[in-house]
């Protein structure tokens, strides 16, 4: 799965631990959403849609092998 | 709404515990040093059960002890870590017996549950220091 955190995260100027203090998550957390390493739970991926005000659909896509 | 790792999970000691936990080894190991320079004169069996519990407490409370940030990608660490260990610790219960029947042709000593638990908490450990580094 892909996603457009870190687009996100730099359209609003934002840090890793910015949105990390925000969600409630580790900054690590954050690096390894990133880089597709770590596939959020639903929870986790409507509290960063919400950061963002946008839509969960909008910040994560499946990938043809997901 | 609760996350799965808030209803799937028990209270851990808070981090700041962490250095004391660290700290609790300098027992054991001061206890190994008076014994190995005799400066303590206890029965084997006495200093090799005393030893355990010394040991063992703080490397249990090391395993039950939060990071600094507990979320849900922790947990999941956690558990991968605590699979694979138990995983370790039946391969190796396995093997290290299988191994004792090829190599040695007299009856060697059995293998003790602690040794096994010290493996797998060992195992763990290093697991979990792996993948919060590489995960």
């Amino acid at each position: 799965m892909k996603n457009t955190i870190k687009v996100e995260r730099a359209k609003k100027d934002m840090t890793q631990q910015n949105l990390a203090e925000e969600v409630g998550v580790s900054r690590q957390t954050i690096n390894s959403l990133e880089k597709g390493r770590y596939v959020p739970s639903t929870i986790l991926a409507l509290k960063i849609a919400a950061v963002f005000k946008t839509t969960v659909n909008e910040i994560f896509q499946l990938e043809k092998d997901d | 709404m609760k996350s799965d790792n808030e209803v799937l999970t028990f209270k851990l000691l808070p981090n700041k515990y962490k250095k004391l936990v660290y700290a609790l080894f300098i027992i054991p190991i001061t206890f190994g040093i008076l014994k190995s320079a005799n400066i303590v004169e206890w029965e084997d069996y006495l200093f090799k059960r005393i030893f355990t519990v010394l040991f063992f407490t703080p490397l249990i409370l090391l395993v039950f002890t939060a990071e600094k940030v507990e979320d849900e990608r922790i947990q999941k660490i956690r558990l991968n870590a605590l699979a694979f260990a138990a995983v370790y610790g039946f391969g190796y219960l396995v093997i290290a017996n299988i191994m004792d029947l090829a190599m040695s042709n007299e009856a060697s000593e059995e293998i003790k549950a602690k040794e096994i638990l010290l493996h797998m908490i060992v195992m763990y450990l290093c697991t979990k220091f792996y993948m919060l580094r590489n995960n």
